[in-house]
């Protein structure tokens, strides 16, 4: 089934508990799918800074990797901040002249690829996806992210339908190699491997065949073409095709787009302070504060959230 | 009367409850509904039951005689399968309203969701609202009424179902034909309006009814004209 969860604050200078408002509703949305918890957590760090988060896959030769690691990125940027946690490591490269350049972003992505073992799962001057198998209290226990304070975010449980259950094809995807959008997904495609290939011819790299990781790459591709948030939205409900509700995020904005049949939930509540959606309202009652508008949006429903 | 607060109990717990007190012929109130699923699932007597907040899924299920009030929005399948009895949403519902009722009265005063009165099989929905995509879905049976606008393919691949629409219709489903409601049509949901405290949502008078085309179901494979304007 997949559960998916949105949340954020609407004053461009507010944040909060993020971390914590996710898990709590990933909690509840575990009753929709147990198999991986994922969250896109959104703090904006200072001007020269990105941050990486890396899966290295294989612990007996993790010393070896994260040292290779290390050497390749440091080879491009310095190293600020490295912290691992299990199969997730978390780094901060000072100095970056240009966050904008993503020749320097597929750079990075090379380079944290080459060193066997290691897979990039998100880039962002904000964005950090942190995710692995197992409920959400395991990602609360193993990943730290409970005391994240940030401006907005995304949440999912899995219930995998379509590909494998592993850390790899957990959601959120980010939309390599753009930094700061991640995708989360309730549904099924049925024409993901034509849309991958296409975005293959075109240079892009996949890190999964999962069907969620085209839709991160459809939207990120229209923005980079000029699109609005909406419009790529809006764009995907022909584009697509299957059943789909899907949140994405960028680094200042979320929003969700929903396919012509309904076939997949999603409550919005919404007041002054932030804006709260998840795909089943009883996932919005930690969050929700009276006063709150509370809906569901109908087929081919598009509606974004900017700070 | 009796008073359930749901803070702290399962809902297998609820339930009880609400079944314990419906035996001894005591009307109840619950509270603290928390967008919980399932609340009050295989009611088999009758009775009032109120639920005072908003409830998810499959809310009132099977319901058999008692009438059950919902004083918020519900979730998806709202007194799915029901037999007999009444359910109002005073709130909006979710999708696959009243899905496969085969008696009963659904009332849902404000908008319900996709596939509203998907596979009826019998009583009656009245929404005071607009419905969603493919409401009427399959309906064998039954009566939907909705005072508001529908969504895309209504009434699709009906039966014997009958939908009434108060307000535009998106889009028909395939072997769905509209018709003006005639004047015992037009009575039939006054009445029905009036009683539900609907009557202020629509004109009676103006309402379209849908029914089957009856060409999907008695689909004839001698007739070569449908073969070919299917392929």
């Amino acid at each position: 089934m997949c559960g998916i969860a949105g949340f954020l604050w609407r004053d461009r200078a507010a944040s909060g508990p993020l971390g914590q408002r996710l898990l709590d509703m990933a909690r509840i949305l575990g009753s929709r799918g147990l198999e991986s918890t994922g969250l896109a957590l959104y703090r904006q760090l200072p001007s020269d800074r990105l941050v990486l988060r890396i899966h290295v896959e294989e612990p007996a030769a993790a010393t070896e990797a994260q040292q290779r690691l290390l050497e390749r990125i440091g080879a491009l940027a310095t190293v600020a901040e490295y912290e691992r946690s299990g199969p997730l490591t978390r780094i901060v490269l000072s100095g970056v002249s240009d966050r904008a350049d993503l020749g320097f972003m597929r750079r990075v992505i090379d380079a944290v690829e080459a060193a066997d073992g290691a897979e990039g799962f998100s880039i962002g001057t904000a964005m950090e996806i942190v995710k692995d198998v197992g409920p959400a209290d395991d990602l609360a226990s193993q990943h730290c992210v409970s005391t994240f304070v940030g401006s907005h975010g995304l949440a999912h449980t899995r219930l995998a339908t379509e590909s494998r259950v592993d850390i790899c094809h957990s959601h959120p995807f980010w939309a390599r190699p753009f930094p700061d959008i991640a995708v989360v997904h309730n549904g099924q495609l049925t024409n993901h491997h034509k849309l991958r290939r296409r975005f293959e011819r075109r240079g892009f790299h996949f890190l999964t065949e999962n069907d969620s990781e085209v839709i991160a790459v459809f939207v990120a591709d229209r923005l980079a073409q000029g699109a609005s948030l909406e419009q790529a939205l809006t764009d995907s409900i022909c584009e697509l095709d299957g059943t789909f509700t899907y949140l994405v995020s960028t680094a200042d904005a979320i929003g969700f787009a929903k396919d012509r049949f309904a076939t997949k939930p999603l409550v919005v509540a919404e007041c002054n302070d932030y804006v709260a959606m998840a795909s089943e309202e009883i996932a919005l009652e930690p969050v929700m504060a009276s006063g709150c508008t509370v809906y569901e949006p109908e087929a081919r429903a598009v509606r974004t959230w900017s700070r | 009367m009796v008073e359930i607060d749901c803070d702290g109990l399962t809902i297998r717990q609820v339930n009880c409850a609400i079944r314990g007190a419906l035996e001894r012929d005591e009307p109840v109130v619950v509270r603290n509904t928390r967008s919980r699923h399932n609340l009050g699932v295989g009611l088999r007597r009758p009775g009032r039951v109120v639920f005072d907040g908003n409830v998810g899924y499959y809310c009132a299920g099977m319901l058999m005689h008692a009438d059950v009030e919902i004083r918020g929005n519900c979730g998806w399948s709202v007194g799915e399968c029901m037999m007999s009895g009444s359910i109002v949403v005073r709130g909006n519902a979710s999708a696959a309203a009243g899905a496969a009722i085969r008696g009963g009265t659904l009332v849902v005063h404000g908008n319900a969701g996709p596939r509203a009165g998907i596979s009826q099989k019998g009583g009656t929905i009245v929404v005071g609202g607009r419905v969603g995509y493919m409401s009427g879905f399959i309906s064998q049976k039954g009566l939907l009424v909705v005072c508001g606008d529908t969504g895309e393919a209504l009434g699709d691949s009906l039966y014997e179902g009958k939908i009434y629409v108060g307000g535009q219709i998106a889009e028909l489903g395939n072997d769905a034909v509209a018709a003006p409601a005639t004047a015992k049509d037009a009575a039939l949901l006054a009445d029905l309006l009036d009683r539900y405290e609907l009557a202020s949502a629509a004109d009676s008078s103006r309402f379209t009814k849908v029914v089957s085309g009856r060409r999907l179901y008695n689909f004839d494979k001698a007739d070569f004209e449908l073969w070919r304007v299917a392929m």
